[in-house]
């Protein structure tokens, strides 16, 4: 515990320290690389910590994205609360369908989420008097300087909050609820944990991140367009990033899109080969290292001692 | 935690060792955008990054230093051309040149304007890149208002009644379905007749155009043109389901492939004969005139790739050379005086003697080289180069 | 009239070449009990293996559908044996997210594999049969036409093989009960391998079907592989009944749909839309589907 506290801090710190490193074009990088790990972090506290596997996190990203930057254009509302409003479409969305499908068992959520998101890329290309479509949709930057450090720090204070708040979740009773309900559904029912009610909070609550994620994303970048936010290879390195990181951890799922997104930058040279790299990667650490392949080495330095924790424990 | 330090550790000393590579000041950097991966049109893009590297060989020098052409990937995606434009300006490129998907050169005008990078857009025809009005713009392909007009005067002058159009939903394709709406939509053609417009707007990734197609057919009286106002896969997709269904190209109907795409010889491997009597528009045309810097640049380019040409490639090619002369002029690699020395730039190019216009009116045309021609062609036989096709419109170079 | 005849005619088509990709699937979720989220990508990879057989070995184009369907099926038994057998030899912890990811992650690969092997640019396959047929006022595509009767005979033949023959005894059986199946004795992994594997080849096939239709491409699968997954919810999970009868639908609601429903010059652009609209009202109505019976899980 103390010893996760001092290496977060350490992380912070590091975090804090980038732009006195990185020049213009890596600045962009990392911030990117930031956004990444927020989305990454949303998808393993779903995927990792409740089972439940979506694939609607770039869309719902893409949805908090779109209102966020429709409204600051079409109706002038102030930068940050557009930002809120942005990830608050996504956390509805995210409750009509976890509404929708989680009170099915099986592989519904992963069928209907794919589906899903190629409707929401669908309608933003399809409506594009309001939204431009494949044309693409000029947003307005948060800050009016070209420098790129105070995104930068934004999307770290983002980033940082974010995983505090996910954290203290996943720590709570609820976290345990969620973990129950992943690894034994009846089970937990016959506990007497509302399975439904705690599944549909895991996704809500998922949701509002990615569509922080995709808020700032917007008036970050400056230029939306749906195919390219919301295509299904991208939601596949999503994947990648937390299954390389570590499905079960938050810490993980931010490394592993640090490193893929700088990998990525990185290795241009290899083109699309790249990406063939990390297809081969995700799916030799799910069969060989279903934890990834950043959390075990972790582990292995770190030998943690494993707390005994009980509903009890949380409780009191 | 620790892993996650070692890990930030290890990107920073990676970044920093990337960071160092190619930078030298003995030498000049210049640009170049280009879609070379999809979902861009990576045909195009290939050629384009060719033609550049063409072009740089041929200069070797400017200012006495040697040229360094840094072709970046911009997949089509605005995106990627922001990551682009923004790499090239911290390389520190003198100047950019190329793009061909409109959207994206839309998004890279932003940074050009922000960073004060000049950019020669080789190949995208949305008005609004040049209508802008930003410094650092300036365009060698035609803006569509520019051409699409004159093919509205084309269709209105073969006395054409019922036009029907599938268009796809980019800059690029709805600039072109603006300009059929104002231009062609109730207006008179040379019968008299009011010619009636009709659209519909598609994505990109539609592959079966059968229902609408349908619905045109049974349209009465039968559409005397189908209007393709697409690119790719789309665009083949559309000739090849029009000629499926016996709609077009035919005694009552003709079809109009209005995307570049209609001049690549996959045209061919995808519509077959349903081609033949097809009709496209190009650029560059040996009709239009064959000067000797478009032969020696034709057999360059058929010796070094064993494909012919399209005009995309020679508008690269002469950006290149436009930015070159432009810097040599301008005796220094300072953004401003490379934009004052474009804006006196006279070029004999391969397409023809390039210059930028200062006019505000219309405004598409600040920085625009208003000499840019296109011309409408027929192909006559299946397989046939578009060198070969005949020529429509303007009906005075007809030979 | 005429002209909804012939959209119903064009929506039938479709709708068979759904019905091949979907089967498939089906056939694999009521065996394996696991959704193959690869499945658009193995149509895809058919569809390559069919084009390099016919326009490299000069293959006739229609025996290249079948060849390229054995391709597939080797290729889809190597995937159950090194990625899905793990899941019923207990080797994996989570058998259901197991089973998502790591058929997800396949078809990634497969997509960034094809596009760095196959190049970005769209190919068009041979032609099975030029030219085109009318009847009356139908005018079709002899391509379409000849798909839409090898798609049928495929169908039938599964069907046939599946119902009539021992194998067919045993893919139900598995499907049924595992544990029971393997007391009278049905080898189970092998029964696992074989359903697989004639699944993925079933979507092979209909992408080598829809190559000269369509044209061919690396992103070729992602659609297809969709509407496979809401055709499959539609149906009943596991119900091959249901698969035919989802895809069916779903053929006709895109071809009518897309012109009666919306204005028309936003039907073309919401096509691909209404398949997804279609599964979010079953799911709340009657998210077992057409002809589901229960909620299917691994166990």
């Amino acid at each position: 515990m103390k010893k996760n506290v001092i290496g977060a801090g350490i992380a912070i710190l590091i975090g804090v320290a980038v732009p006195l490193v990185f020049r213009s074009y890596w600045l962009h990088v990392a911030i990117i690389a930031l956004y990444y790990a927020l989305l990454a972090s949303s998808w393993t506290m779903l995927a990792g910590f409740s089972g439940q596997f979506s694939f609607a996190t770039m869309a719902l990203g893409g949805i908090g994205a779109y209102t966020s930057a429709l409204l600051v254009i079409n109706v002038q509302l102030p930068m940050w609360l557009a930002l809120i409003c942005g990830a608050l479409a996504a956390t509805v969305v995210g409750l009509l369908i976890g509404v929708l499908v989680l009170r099915m068992r099986g592989p519904y959520l992963a069928l209907f989420t794919i589906a899903f998101s190629e409707l929401v890329r669908i309608t933003l290309n399809a409506e594009y008097q309001l939204t431009r479509g494949d044309m693409g949709l000029t947003v307005p930057h948060l800050y009016t300087t070209v420098s790129k450090t105070p995104y930068y720090y934004t999307m770290l204070g983002l980033l940082v909050g974010s995983l505090l708040v996910m954290w203290t979740v996943l720590r709570s009773r609820y976290g345990l609820f969620f973990r129950a309900i992943r690894e034994q559904e009846e089970a937990a029912a016959v506990m007497g944990v509302n399975v439904v009610r705690y599944k549909i909070m895991a996704f809500v609550i998922s949701s509002f991140f990615a569509g922080l994620a995709g808020s700032f994303f917007a008036h970050y970048i400056g230029t939306l367009t749906p195919n390219s936010m919301m295509e299904i290879p991208r939601m596949g390195l999503l994947i990648a990033m937390s299954v390389i990181g570590g499905i079960e951890s938050l810490a993980g799922a931010v490394a592993g899109a640090v490193l893929v997104e700088f990998l990525q930058e990185y290795l241009r040279a290899l083109e699309m080969w790249r990406f063939v790299i990390f297809g081969l990667a995700l799916v030799l650490i799910l069969r060989f290292s279903q934890n990834g392949l950043i959390y075990p080495i972790y582990q292995r330095f770190a030998a943690r001692r494993v707390e005994p924790r009980t509903v009890a424990d949380a409780e009191a | 935690m620790k892993t996650f330090l070692t890990f930030m550790g290890v990107i920073g000393l990676v970044v920093c060792i990337g960071g160092s590579l190619g930078w030298s000041q003995d030498q000049v950097i210049l640009g170049g955008v280009a879609p070379l991966s999809a979902p861009g049109a990576a045909e195009s893009g290939a050629e384009m990054k060719i033609a550049m590297e063409m072009a740089v060989s041929e200069i070797g020098q400017i200012l006495g230093k040697p040229i360094k052409l840094q072709v970046e990937d911009t997949r089509g995606l605005p995106e990627e051309g922001t990551a682009a434009m923004n790499r090239l300006a911290d390389a520190g490129a003198a100047g950019v040149v190329g793009e061909f998907h409109s959207a994206v050169a839309n998004a890279e005008i932003e940074v050009a304007n922000q960073r004060k990078l000049p950019l020669i857009i080789a190949e995208a025809w949305a008005d609004v890149i040049t209508a802008k009005h930003y410094p650092y713009v300036f365009r060698i392909a035609p803006a569509n208002s520019l051409f699409y007009t004159k093919v509205s005067d084309w269709v209105k002058a073969i006395g054409a009644q019922n036009v029907v159009a599938i268009v796809e939903n980019t800059d690029w394709g709805l600039g072109i379905d603006t300009v059929f709406k104002e231009t062609l939509h109730d207006q008179k053609n040379i019968d008299g007749d009011p010619v009636q417009y009709t659209s519909i707007v598609a994505e990109r990734t539609v592959t079966d155009f059968t229902p609408q197609l349908l619905r045109y057919k049974s349209m009465s009286p039968r559409p005397d043109l189908v209007m393709d106002i697409f690119t790719g896969t789309g665009e083949y997709l559309i000739v090849k389901q029009t000629g499926e269904l016996g709609l077009a190209p035919n005694r009552e109907t003709l079809v109009f492939a209005v995307g570049t795409s209609a001049l690549y010889p996959e045209y061919w491997e995808t519509v077959g004969k349903y081609g033949v009597f097809s009709i496209t528009k190009t650029g560059y045309h040996p009709l239009l005139g064959v000067t000797p810097a478009i032969k020696k640049f034709n057999a360059e380019f058929e010796a070094k790739t064993g494909k012919t040409p399209t005009f995309a490639a020679m508008e690269a090619y002469d950006s290149i050379h436009v930015l070159a002369q432009a810097i040599e002029q301008a005796g220094s690699t300072a953004s401003d005086a490379i934009v004052a020395a474009l804006e006196k730039i006279k070029y004999d190019g391969v397409l023809g003697t390039i210059y930028f216009s200062a006019d505000k009116k219309p405004d598409y045309m600040y920085h625009q080289w208003p000499g840019a021609k296109a011309v409408i062609i027929q192909y006559t036989a299946e397989g046939q180069k578009y060198t070969d096709a005949e020529l429509l419109w303007p009906a005075a170079l007809m030979p | 009239m005429d002209f909804f005849v012939a959209q119903a005619l064009n929506g039938l088509i479709i709708g068979l070449l759904y019905a091949l990709i979907a089967i498939g699937l089906s056939l694999i979720f009521s065996v394996l009990k696991l959704v193959n989220f690869a499945h658009g990508e193995c149509c895809m990879m058919g569809a390559f293996v069919s084009y390099y057989f016919s326009t490299l070995f000069g293959i006739n184009p229609l025996i290249a559908v079948f060849l390229s369907m054995v391709v597939v099926f080797l290729l889809g038994v190597a995937m159950q044996y090194f990625f899905l057998r793990p899941l019923y030899t207990g080797a994996v912890e989570r058998k259901d997210e197991y089973a998502i990811l790591i058929t997800f992650g396949l078809g990634i690969f497969f997509q960034n594999l094809a596009m760095s092997l196959f190049g970005p640019w769209t190919k068009k396959s041979q032609d099975f049969l030029s030219g085109v047929t009318s009847i009356g006022f139908l005018t079709v595509d002899n391509n379409r036409l000849v798909v839409s009767f090898v798609a049928i005979a495929i169908v039938l033949a599964l069907l046939l093989i599946i119902n009539k023959t021992f194998v067919g005894k045993a893919l139900r059986a598995v499907s049924q009960d595992r544990d029971a199946a393997a007391i009278v004795g049905i080898n189970s992994h092998r029964i696992n391998m074989l359903a697989f594997g004639v699944g993925v080849a079933l979507a092979g096939g209909a992408g080598a079907l829809i190559g000269p239709i369509f044209l061919i491409s690396p992103m070729m699968g992602i659609l297809p592989g969709i509407k496979s997954f809401v055709i499959i919810v539609l149906g009943g999970m596991g119900s091959i009944k249901g698969a035919i009868i989802g895809s069916l639908l779903l053929g006709e609601i895109e071809s009518l749909g897309s012109i009666y429903l919306l204005d028309p010059t936003r039907g073309l652009a919401y096509k691909n839309a209404f398949g997804v609209l279609l599964l979010a009202i079953v799911l709340l109505v009657k998210p077992t589907g057409l002809f589901g019976e229960r909620h299917v899980r691994m166990e």
